[in-house]
């Protein structure tokens, strides 16, 4: 908004800019222009700084928000990882008050607050950084650690009965499996020996 | 890079191009295969046609970049991360996650994005705790994302 004096002169400024703007006189003597071309383009570039540079125009709009709770020290419990079942119906989280605790817990996604089953279980899916984030976590300390949880699936392709699995030779990323309501996982962070843990999850409600 | 059938263990397919650095993932029923192509601090994430090996759609370039697929659409999350450099020994090292954004592979379109909240780690190497970004996940429809950390698990639906 640009603003002057009222005089004379403004007459020669609002001829200058027609279409442009409206000019307002105001009640200290002065008048304003408002110079809409100007003032669309600052709100456009105001708007791309505010979004990052970028012209993203959707949003996340939250559904709930579940408390986890804390643990008996009151330390808010810290999630590590999660994951959604393939139907969509639960999420599974790995959480914990710190990293030497975690354990594993499904939610319904409809009603968290309502349905949920823990497994005392310590994945170690605590990542750190970057690594964080990928269902098949590896804890820095065990490697080639992974987890599958019960129909959380390897990756299916195209029909559940012709289920893939990759191994691309990474030394983050190992197999995983899944069988029946079992969860299993393996890790071969000592010299090669392999172990195996498998834990009955309870039955389905 | 191999595709196996997991009841069979036979080697179905072999992509000889691209080369992924690090984690794969498959994404849309199984019809494309994502990962991180690039060189170092130059990353893209690459969706790829798993019969045919033809590339669908990469991403812009990031610093660096992890991700998760949508298991049956073909939409993905891409966290980006910023990179420091070390005054030390003159190299870079990585940063902060600067912002997490929905990707849509097949049209290309940034669906939304947000910078997520940090939790506070305890445990890690036994030092004092660190902060992370919360953890997340997205749905294999493509449509909600469920973030977590510090307590608060929250489910959100993504309105393009």
């Amino acid at each position: 908004m640009l603003c002057w004096e009222s005089r004379k002169g403004s007459d020669a400024i609002r001829a200058s800019a027609p279409g442009h703007g409206f000019i307002e006189a105001r009640s200290d003597n002065t008048e304003c222009v408002l110079i809409r071309a100007r003032r669309t383009m600052l709100f456009r570039l105001l708007l791309l700084v505010c979004m990052g540079g970028s012209a993203i125009a959707g949003q996340l709009r939250s559904v709930w928000e579940f408390d986890l709770g804390s643990n008996s020290s009151g330390v808010r419990l810290e999630v590590f990882d999660l994951s959604f079942s393939p139907d969509g119906q639960q999420i599974a989280l790995v959480l914990g008050p710190s990293t030497d605790h975690e354990f594993v817990l499904l939610v319904a996604t409809r009603a968290p607050q309502d349905r949920q089953k823990r497994f005392e279980v310590n994945p170690k899916r605590s990542g750190i950084g970057p690594y964080s984030g990928g269902l098949f976590l590896v804890h820095p300390q065990a490697a080639n650690l992974s987890l599958a949880l019960p129909e959380f699936g390897l990756r299916t392709r195209r029909s559940a009965r012709s289920r893939m699995w990759m191994d691309h030779s990474s030394s983050l990323a190992k197999t995983a499996w899944s069988v029946g309501t079992r969860i299993g996982f393996r890790g071969s962070s000592d010299g090669g020996n392999r172990r195996t843990e498998q834990v009955r999850a309870p039955s389905a409600e | 890079m191999a595709v196996i059938d997991a009841r069979s263990k036979s080697e179905l397919r072999r992509l000889s191009d691209p080369s992924f650095r690090g984690r794969v993932s498959f994404a849309e029923k199984g019809v494309a295969i994502c990962g991180i192509t690039g060189r170092e601090w130059k990353f893209r994430i690459g969706c790829f046609d798993v019969d045919t090996g033809s590339e669908i759609r990469r991403t812009k370039e990031f610093r660096y970049a992890e991700f998760r697929t949508a298991s049956r659409a073909p939409r993905l999350i891409v966290s980006e991360y910023g990179r420091i450099s070390g005054f030390i020994d003159f190299t870079w090292a990585l940063g902060s996650l600067h912002r997490r954004t929905v990707w849509d592979f097949r049209t290309g379109k940034e669906i939304a994005s947000w910078r997520p909240k940090q939790q506070l780690i305890h445990g890690i190497g036994g030092g004092p705790p660190q902060e992370q970004p919360y953890a997340f996940a997205i749905s294999a429809d493509g449509e909600y994302v469920a973030e977590g950390g510090s307590g608060m698990l929250t489910l959100y639906k993504i309105e393009p």
